[in-house]
């Protein structure tokens, strides 16, 4: 059987909430590589009480950050090497978090009750990830990995490789828990892609079952988005690699293939019957 | 044999992103039919499955309707593509639709 694989993902609520500030796309204006100065001219990283060893990093792709390595004025700080600034294409970063050094890359659940079930559930090596800071945007392109696990006075609290923001709820992975698609049982598969200036957009692929039993659906996570664009270049982005997956399980030479799909982990996979 | 012919795309709307992309799987798909050569649908029974293909021809704009009656050779345009599909080399299964020289249309929606 030849399929291809997406991972489930666990919802995490009950958080207590890591982040120190965070700045949108209106408040901060550059960011010089050389000198390595953040300046955001409506901040006030004085008044507000940012301090040297603070961790910066882009809650929608926190796979780098930095840390504040002087607070030079209200409007401007100087970060270490290594702040990813722009995206692939060039395009300056919306914003960034800022989280004391103490927190940034744990993760502490809020309550003893739920605390057994994330102590008992989830395990180091699992991965995490989060919704980025606005669930209207797009998903963290970063996954974490759980390097600790441990429970503070009842308090579940995990330790990962990178920074993730927990205003938001977080996703958790566990190694063999995937969705699996029988990649030959596909009748035809359909992209939808649809945007309306003001009433936001969606994308989806939808897997038809050539026995008409069940069929799938795969949603990015992608809630509003600004624009017709970012919704055709989000599908265009989904098709290829559900595409790619497909290719490479099909062209397997042996019988039984199974191919996980690119950059799987934000994706949500759900069955129509 | 699983291979998938498309991308087919249709515009539903010409206000509006409203856009559909889909490949279809050669696999169980034994016989194509039409009802007339005027009708703008193409059927794709996969009989092994009890389902049913309706390939849609639309005018070649966002959110056009029907194109006026006319033999545009659609059910040829279905079987070359698929003929095309079976011949092919058994490590290819994605296969982009060939369209003939003024084709009327792009705009094509498959359910």
């Amino acid at each position: 059987m030849k399929t291809i694989s997406l991972p489930l993902r666990n919802e995490v609520s009950n958080l207590s909430n890591n982040m120190f500030a965070s700045y949108g796309a209106k408040t901060w204006n550059a960011y010089d590589p050389v000198t390595r100065v953040l300046t955001s001219e409506n901040s006030t990283f004085v008044t507000d009480g940012v301090q040297p060893g603070m961790v910066v990093f882009n809650p929608e792709n926190s796979n780098s950050w930095a840390t504040v390595e002087t607070v030079d004025s209200e409007t401007e700080i100087t970060l270490t090497p290594g702040f990813i600034y722009e995206s692939d294409g060039g395009t300056r970063l919306p914003r960034f978090s800022i989280a004391t050094a103490a927190v940034a890359f744990t993760q502490e659940c809020s309550d003893i009750e739920t605390s057994k079930y994330w102590w008992s559930k989830y395990k180091v090596g699992d991965r995490v990830q989060s919704e980025g800071q606005q669930i209207k945007t797009s998903f963290n392109k970063a996954v974490a990995t759980i390097l600790k696990m441990e429970l503070d006075n009842d308090i579940a609290m995990m330790t990962l490789d990178k920074p993730l923001q927990s205003s938001q709820p977080l996703w958790v992975y566990k190694e063999d828990s995937v969705y699996t698609l029988d990649v030959e049982s596909v009748g035809s598969m359909e992209m939808y892609a649809y945007h309306e200036q003001g009433d936001g957009g969606s994308c989806y692929m939808t897997f038809y079952s050539t026995n008409s039993a069940v069929n799938y659906e795969v949603y990015p996570w992608l809630y509003n988005p600004t624009s017709e664009e970012e919704t055709k270049a989000v599908a265009k982005e989904l098709q290829d690699k559900l595409i790619n997956a497909i290719e490479q399980s099909l062209r397997s030479p042996w019988p039984a293939a199974n191919v996980m799909v690119e950059d799987s982990y934000g994706l949500k996979f759900d069955y129509l019957t | 044999m699983t291979k998938f012919l498309g991308p087919f795309e249709n515009s539903d709307s010409s206000e509006n992103l409203d856009f559909y992309t889909t490949w279809v799987n050669l696999d169980a798909i034994v016989t194509i039919r039409q009802d007339s050569a005027t009708s703008s649908t193409v059927e794709a029974p996969q009989y092994s499955a009890g389902r049913r293909l309706d390939i849609e021809f639309y005018g070649p704009n966002p959110g056009d309707g029907d194109l006026p009656d006319t033999d545009y050779n659609y059910l040829r345009f279905v079987n070359a593509n698929f003929i095309y599909m079976l011949e092919s080399s058994p490590t290819d299964f994605f296969f982009e639709p060939q369209y003939p020289k003024d084709f009327p249309t792009r705009n094509i929606y498959v359910s």
